[in-house]
């Protein structure tokens, strides 16, 4: 079933530079809403108020890190069918099968290209969509 | 300009801050190595912390000998503490605020 097309992304990262990068980003992406949070607690936070397509999630951060944001999300109803796609520096084979069952529906390896991450995001959300994500 | 090279150059201004900050980040991390040599064990897991932050931003940034140095120091603070890890930490966070010095100078910062 389809989703329709990708509205609103919350992005979760402890570190103020990479926050701004992804932020300019997904700027390049036409009618797209981006919030960012710096923690896992903050994001927990304001998801009620935003709902998100999709969030994307740093993996190391200080106190809430991502993997436990996201077992928190998928105990709470509200935000249980909420797409998450990992971003992290993290991304050894094992890591990234370790992430994918906790939920995740995508993992994004840093260092990533500025100028493609808009165009990655979306082909995920896309995949999820028809299920190849 | 159009916004692909707006964006190019944003990368650009954010990835001066970061390699600043992070040499006033130093100051910190030698702090941290020094409270795991006293025996605070939990020291090491901020030091791991520290280093994977710089570790993960620096590669974004194309620091990669920042980058490549932050990571060595975040793998040996994940090991269990001792005299000879401790020693390992400070050794490789020398090495690290000589390539973030490195780095500065290419820049044209002291």
């Amino acid at each position: 079933m389809s989703r329709g097309p990708l509205r609103t992304v919350m992005y979760v990262d402890d570190e103020p530079d990479i926050r701004e990068i992804v932020q300019l980003a997904l700027g390049l992406v036409d009618d797209l809403k981006v919030e960012v949070c710096e923690s896992g607690e903050r994001a927990l936070q304001r998801l009620p108020d935003m709902t998100p397509d999709l969030v994307l999630l740093d993996v190391m951060m200080p106190g809430t890190d991502g993997p436990t944001t996201l077992q928190r999300m998928r105990a709470d109803p509200r935000f249980v069918d909420i797409p998450v796609v990992f971003v992290t520096a993290k991304a050894m084979p094992a890591e990234v099968a370790r992430f994918r069952e906790l939920g995740a529906v995508a993992v994004i390896a840093k260092p990533f290209d500025p100028m493609q991450f808009g165009q990655q995001i979306v082909t995920i959300w896309e995949g999820i969509d028809h299920g190849r994500a | 300009m159009d916004e692909r090279d707006e964006l190019q150059q944003k990368i650009a201004d954010i990835a001066g801050r970061y390699i600043q900050r992070t040499a006033g980040e130093l100051g910190g991390l030698r702090e941290l190595i020094a409270k795991v040599r006293a025996g605070n064990a939990g020291a090491a897991k901020e030091v791991e912390q520290l280093a994977h932050k710089i570790y993960g931003s620096g590669s974004m940034f194309g620091f990669e000998a920042v980058s490549e140095q932050a990571r060595e120091l975040e793998l040996v603070a994940k090991e269990a503490v001792s005299p000879q890890m401790v020693d390992r930490l400070q050794t490789l966070a020398d090495a690290l605020a000589a390539r973030v010095q490195a780095a500065l100078q290419a820049r044209g910062v002291k």
